[in-house]
């Protein structure tokens, strides 16, 4: 009898020590670096913010954060790597929601939003519509007035054939009837410089990209996807919206941060409990001032309702309104 | 090999190469995504350039198989890439070359599977090796060595997510 | 402009920038002359460890690095025929038959002499020129581009030898192949057979790693086990004199011209600048066919090009906040990581940056002579080793480099696959660099050739509407038509003498 309660007595301090042991490890989370993967090429917008948002998560979570840049397919490369990779919470997918969407829109790639578990955004920006001084435009109105009156001559560029900002011009396009060149550039430095050229009348692009040169009065704003209430530049911000000026399709990118389906919903809460706590940083903040937004919180399943809203729209727009 | 043999088989390669790509790329059901604003279309260069090399090419093949036929009436001299004796044979340099495809393929394959370090050591030892080197101590001192630099530079300072 | 620019040299001339500025230099050639890792590479390793700098200090480390490369990869390009950089890969033609010969000591005295004063030239450029250079970047349109990378398409024959079918057929190729992906415009899918990880095309990296890493790693095989000729040790690490190198003072300016010129438009790619400065070098000579024999020209006239992007490639950077190239690009991401806002407002806003800047790449030139030319001795020392102990460390570096250029396999294997296409062209006389050419031209020219006709409304003269073009027109029917005119000269001699040969 006494054996078998010793032996019963050391079961039963293993399995005590066992579960002590196994507790501390679960609460340990983040104990080793995590990468955030970033699906674009290095020096581009999204990689500047992507790498702003990891130094604030550093200063939150005391370990290495490290970026990844894995680009290729609009984006696709990477984001499906970290929707079918390991799903430990160690390896995060910074991108855009309406860069996921439009790629999506466009290309038949085997990821689906419901591959994600969604921790939340921190970046709102809005598309808008630039134009050179020396083109004369104050609106989105007046522009597609003078396609009306000469149509076939007003170019309109984008930053590629596909993305958000196609959708965004063919919809204006489609909806207002206009009869104007939609001019697809190879990529946004492209369409940076035919605007700073003047060889564009007008460009859609995503904020802030161009700040600088519109509070210098080189480049106006003539339109914008969403409410450009939030850029830090104020004369800006009451730019009629798409919805003000007709166009009833309200386009922006949302960057945020996503994880495999698969990761463990305690893991999901404290990620995005840290993440939160980094988008709300004061060093954040001053990042995105400097950037020309202030930061945002978007919860995750909000942002999960807004991707399927948006692939939605999307899908609509190019049925619709492009071949 | 002789060279006039390998360019004719490069020829011909080449031809149905290009043949493949202008057929492919004219094949109906190519969708076009967005409506086009300009006279060229995603198959015009595509076109032009598999149709220029398809000429070239035969043109290349005409060339290498009149120099195959003519050749064959006359004997020629052994085509040695060198004169020193002391040159390997060229069956030891065709088994090099093939050896060193096949075990690069392998490594990159393994890492993925394999950790770094190990699989690069590993690697580096077996290409001495290949190469003719055979004091087994110096090819394994070097390949440590080289595995931990190498490991040392991607993984760690580089950050590589291999 | 040049009291700015003496502050910026004031500032340069702070301890700790001048450290940071020697490091990242000497870091920079060390990181050139590894086979597979660049600029870029290197540059983003380094952006988390500048975030505690402040922006100065942390742009000039970055600066030091960009210069240093430069250099650096035409180290091995000259020992082992295997460019450490895609840029030094036209001075691997001429620097590696001069190695070859024993001249070791030589080629890279020249490359380092000749990157030494195109980047000075290009800086004096830059600087000096910088109001017409950024109007220039900003007018360029994307017909004048087209033409560019025309003219660059029509210099293919500066670079074949012995046949210009062969030469032809590599071009041709190179284009077909940088067709891969989506179609620019319309965005389908061509030769992509469903694979989303082709839509981007072959990736460039790779490819060059294929051809100038793995496929000169197979072809060279035979080399292995050779009584390599024995070279006398001085002769072989014999410097050139600085009058060797007045001489040859047109090779510096042509690069120098050259190099500025390309690296301020952006969209054309320093990449083709050195091939079309060498092709410019090789048929203003008097001795054209000397070329590719080994000869400084060669050496002088791409390396003086690839450090003179340096000074180009600041102007739009600096006055428009357009990145000239991969470094560049995230150079611009690091000045909006500490707060500058670049752009057409960078000067007034943060001018004295944007002079530290400029002052620091002259420095950084200075620096990359001194360190290069004192441990020339050194990288021959080493890279000269038996090649059975330094092929398989290369063959690492260019899987690893391919992998870290999309951080993932696919390059890896693309990398294979053109090191055996690359070696099977070269054994039967197709130049790999013709290939080279066609892929890196074709998207530049048929991009913005579309583009150029969707601006346009699909009227073709707008490719005459300005006199830059029309210029550019006269250059390409008059290269062409030397080129036939020659080759219908050349031909007439050749049936005499080369029957039944095999070229």
């Amino acid at each position: 009898m006494k054996k078998y309660s010793r032996i019963l007595g050391t079961i039963a301090a293993a399995t005590l020590g066992l579960t002590l042991a196994a507790a501390p490890a679960a609460a340990a989370y983040p104990d080793q670096t995590i990468h955030m993967v970033v699906p674009w090429a290095a020096g581009g917008g999204t990689d500047s913010i992507g790498r702003g948002f990891a130094e604030a998560l550093k200063s939150v979570v005391n370990v290495a954060v490290v970026v990844d840049n894995i680009s290729g397919a609009g984006g696709l490369t990477g984001s499906i790597k970290v929707a079918k990779g390991k799903a430990d919470g160690y390896t995060l997918l910074m991108n855009g929601d309406s860069d996921i969407t439009a790629a999506l829109t466009f290309t038949d790639a085997p990821l689906d939003p419901g591959d994600f578990t969604y921790i939340g955004a921190f970046f709102e920006s809005p598309t808008w519509i630039l134009s050179h001084k020396d083109r004369k435009l104050t609106s989105l109105k007046e522009f597609l007035a003078r396609a009306k009156a000469s149509p076939g001559k007003l170019t309109l560029g984008t930053g590629g054939p596909t993305g958000a900002q196609m959708l965004m011009a063919a919809a204006i396009k489609g909806i207002s009837g206009a009869d104007f060149r939609i001019i697809p550039y190879s990529g946004g430095g492209a369409l940076k410089k035919a605007l700073l050229g003047d060889q564009v009348d007008a460009g859609i692009i995503h904020a802030p990209v161009l700040l600088p040169e519109v509070k210098a009065g080189l480049i106006k704003v003539i339109g914008t996807g969403l409410p450009l209430d939030k850029i830090t530049y104020a004369p800006v911000r009451k730019t009629p919206t798409l919805e003000e000026s007709g166009i009833p399709i309200r386009i922006g990118i949302t960057r945020g941060i996503f994880v495999s389906k698969q990761t463990a919903p305690e893991t999901v809460k404290i990620l995005r409990g840290l993440v939160e706590k980094a988008a709300k940083s004061p060093a954040f903040t001053e990042f995105g001032n400097k950037f020309g937004f202030t930061p945002v919180w978007v919860p995750g399943p909000e942002f999960e309702k807004q991707i399927n809203n948006e692939l939605t729209l999307f899908r609509y727009i190019k049925g619709k309104y492009i071949k | 090999m002789n060279i006039t043999v390998k360019e004719i088989l490069l020829s011909s390669a080449l031809m149905i190469l290009a043949l493949a790509a202008v057929l492919v790329i004219n094949a109906t059901g190519q969708q076009t995504r967005v409506a086009d604003t300009d006279s060229l279309t995603f198959a015009t260069l595509p076109t032009i350039y598999g149709c220029l090399l398809l000429l070239l090419s035969a043109i290349f093949f005409a060339g290498s198989l009149r120099r195959f036929l003519s050749d064959k009436h006359r004997d020629h001299p052994e085509t040695t890439e060198d004169a020193e004796t002391d040159s390997p044979s060229s069956r030891t340099v065709l088994t090099r070359i093939g050896l060193t495809l096949v075990v690069l393929v392998a490594y990159v394959v393994l890492l993925d599977y394999v950790q770094f370090l190990v699989v690069t050591s590993l690697f580096l030892f077996v290409m001495f090796w290949v190469f003719g080197q055979r004091s087994l101590w110096k090819m394994a001192a070097l390949a440590l060595l080289g595995g931990a630099c190498f490991h040392g530079l991607f993984i760690y300072v580089l950050d590589l997510p291999i | 402009m040049f009291a700015g620019l003496i502050d910026g040299f004031a500032s340069v001339l702070e301890p700790l920038n001048l450290v940071l500025l020697f490091a990242g230099t000497a870091g920079g050639i060390l990181v050139g002359a590894l086979p597979g890792l660049s600029s870029p590479m290197a540059i983003i390793v380094l952006l988390p460890l500048t975030y505690s700098m402040d922006a100065l200090p942390a742009l000039l480390t970055m600066i030091g690095v960009y210069v240093g490369t430069k250099l650096g990869g035409s180290y091995p390009a000259i020992l082992l025929r295997t460019p450490g950089t895609p840029a030094a890969a036209c001075t691997a033609l001429d620097g590696f038959p001069m190695a070859q010969r024993g001249e070791a000591g030589l080629a890279l005295g020249y490359a380092t002499l000749g990157s030494t004063f195109g980047g000075i030239f290009g800086w004096v450029m830059a600087v000096t020129c910088v109001p017409l250079l950024a109007s220039v970047a900003v007018k360029s349109s994307n017909a004048d581009i087209a033409l560019i990378g025309i003219v660059g398409l029509t210099l293919v024959s500066a670079f074949v030898r012995a046949s210009m079918l062969r030469g032809l057929i590599g071009v041709v190729l190179g284009l077909l192949i940088a067709t891969v992906g989506l179609d620019p415009i319309q965005s389908t899918e061509r030769f992509t057979f469903g694979f989303y990880t082709l839509m981007e095309g072959i990736p460039f990296a790779a490819a060059l790693v294929g051809f100038f890493g793995i496929a000169v790693v197979f072809s060279d095989i035979k080399m292995i086990g050779q009584r390599s000729s024995l070279v006398v040790k001085e002769l072989n690490l014999a410097l050139p004199t600085f009058r060797d190198l007045a001489k040859r003072w047109q090779c510096i300016v042509i690069g120098g011209l050259y190099g500025t010129g390309i690296g301020a438009i952006p969209g054309v790619g320093a990449e083709a600048s050195t091939w079309i400065a060498y092709a410019t070098a090789r048929n203003r000579s008097k001795n054209p066919e000397a070329f590719g024999t080994g000869i400084p020209e060669g050496v002088l006239a791409p390396e003086a090009t690839n450090n003179a992007n340096t000074g180009g490639t600041m102007v739009p950077m600096l006055t428009l906040g357009i990145p000239g190239d991969g470094s560049t690009a995230i150079m611009l991401g690091a000045m909006i990581l500490h707060g500058l806002q670049p752009g057409v407002t960078l000067m007034q806003s943060n001018g004295h940056i944007v002079n530290a800047i400029l002052a620091g790449l002259l420095v950084a030139t200075l620096f990359m002579f001194l360190i290069g030319w004192s441990c020339i001795r050194y990288f021959i020392v080493v890279l000269q080793q038996d090649r059975s102990w330094l092929f398989p460390f290369i063959l690492v570096f260019a899987a690893l480099g391919a992998y870290s250029s999309m951080n993932s396999f696919f390059p890896v294997y693309v990398a294979i696959f053109f090191g055996v296409v690359g070696f099977f062209f070269e054994s039967c006389g197709i130049p790999v660099v013709t290939v080279v050419l066609g892929i890196i031209l074709g998207p530049i020219i048929e991009q913005n050739i579309r583009i150029a006709l969707a601006l346009s409304d699909n009227d073709w003269t707008t490719f005459v509407a300005t006199w830059p073009r029309q210029v550019l027109v006269v250059v390409i029917v008059g290269l062409l038509g030397w080129e036939m005119f020659k080759a219908f000269q050349g031909r007439s001699m050749n049936e005499i003498n080369t029957k039944g040969d095999v070229s």
